[in-house]
């Protein structure tokens, strides 16, 4: 039975995407500010501490387009704030492959809502990549100083990329069983999942 | 200018080209005219006490600058970073203050309706608005009532038993969330969102002279400071 998306669908998808933006970003933004090698890292550990969020979205709304529509208001709210830097665009890739995922097993299968919501957590991969791309012209151009933007951009290398992807990945995925588990625990009873 | 009005469109736009100043890396000199943009705002709405707030921000941030790169304390160079990220994000604070104090919801969802956004994303954009300050209420009340049967939300307890940590915050709040999500679509529903009719508003807005001097303004000095980038000045 799939029908269109309802207001009570959009509501769900709005108040589940205010917790998931914001503690998406004060979970990065203090690892971050602790040291900046965390930039992959904590986009690995805010998608685990948030798996929850996105297991409820995926059990309330199980109407096609959710989670695209879920994450691309993520993403481009993203790219509004940093006044449209390309490199943002490149989550939506992990959003619609992990809408198409989901989608094939009929949004009920976990192990595929999992691996969806492995994708999907590439959705803010964008902001790391921008330094990956322009970090030497962005911090340079902002002021900081030469010492800083060398021991800066030492993290920055394609190996650290590609261990920090992998690292993303394995996160994303423990995320999505302690997401389930705690939903099946306690609101399955309930009936909301 | 018995009350000063711009259209929410025209500060929409006047954010999304602060937004591109700040991350191209604008000449300094720009910035600060956007800064100045920004204060002027906020002094023309009225909100003296907030300029007053923020200029005193800003002084101790410049002077925390001046300080940390003038003394060569070992200890203080990893607060360079933050300082220098904080002073640039210092216009959205200000801007994005001037915003939220001077746009109403019923303005800011008749600017989406206006840009022909569709009504589903328009829900979502207001919904996530309308609840943010809830957010904060509710985790209070958890923390709160976390405190009264002695659980306690500090680091040592999320690295001992970090499960249970989560849980005790996961469950009120996706709780809170749902009840909160229920409530706003009985509201909706009842009056009368979702049918397929055009809404009707209460508010007004329309553009006047002064939102075209806004953005023409913001357009130009962004114009400019490409062009100095690009070194054709």
């Amino acid at each position: 039975m799939k029908e269109n998306m309802q207001i009570k669908d959009y509501i769900t998808i709005g108040v589940i995407l205010a917790i998931y933006f914001i503690g998406f970003n004060l979970i990065l933004g203090m690892l971050v500010s602790i040291s900046p090698k965390l930039l992959f890292i904590g986009q690995g550990i805010a998608s685990l501490i948030l798996a929850p969020l996105y297991m409820l979205l995926v059990a309330k709304v199980q109407k096609k387009w959710a989670i695209l529509i879920f994450g691309a208001t993520m993403v481009t709210i993203t790219l509004v704030m940093t006044g449209g830097a390309w490199p943002i665009a490149f989550g939506y890739l992990g959003i619609i492959i992990a809408e198409f995922i989901s989608h094939s097993g009929d949004y009920k299968n976990f192990i595929k809502n999992n691996i969806g919501y492995v994708f999907f957590s590439y959705w803010s991969i964008g902001m790391a990549l921008m330094y990956y791309f322009m970090g030497k012209e962005l911090l340079s151009k902002a002021g900081m100083p030469s010492e800083y933007i060398d021991e800066f951009m030492v993290n920055i290398t394609s190996q650290n990329l590609i261990i920090g992807i992998i690292i993303i990945a394995v996160l994303a995925f423990i995320g999505g069983f302690i997401g389930k588990a705690m939903l099946k625990k306690h609101f399955k009873r309930a009936g909301i999942a | 200018m018995d009350n000063f009005r711009l259209d929410p469109r025209t500060k929409l736009i006047i954010f999304f080209i602060m937004g591109a100043a700040i991350f191209s890396y604008m000449p300094t000199f720009i910035v600060g005219i956007y800064g100045f943009i920004a204060f002027l705002l906020l002094l023309l709405s009225k909100k003296y006490k907030y300029v007053a707030v923020y200029i005193i921000l800003y002084f101790i941030i410049r002077v925390t600058i001046y300080f940390i790169y003038n003394y060569d304390f070992l200890f203080l160079n990893s607060f360079k970073g933050i300082v220098n990220i904080f002073s640039m994000y210092f216009l959205f604070l200000v801007y994005g203050r001037y915003f939220i104090l001077t746009t109403s919801i019923s303005e800011f969802s008749l600017a989406l309706e206006k840009i022909r956004i569709p009504l589903g994303i328009q829900i979502i954009l207001l919904v996530m608005i309308r609840y943010f300050p809830t957010i904060r209420v509710e985790f209070k009340s958890i923390f709160n009532a976390m405190r009264l049967r002695g659980v306690s939300f500090n680091p040592l307890g999320f690295i001992r038993y970090p499960v249970k940590t989560i849980e005790y915050l996961y469950v009120p709040l996706v709780y809170s969330l749902i009840k909160t999500g229920d409530e706003l679509t009985v509201a909706a529903l009842t009056r009368g969102l979702g049918l397929y009719m055009s809404r009707t508003y209460l508010t007004e807005i329309g553009f006047t002279f002064r939102d075209l001097i806004f953005i023409f303004v913001s357009f130009g000095l962004i114009l400019l400071g490409i062009l100095i980038k690009g070194g054709v000045i």
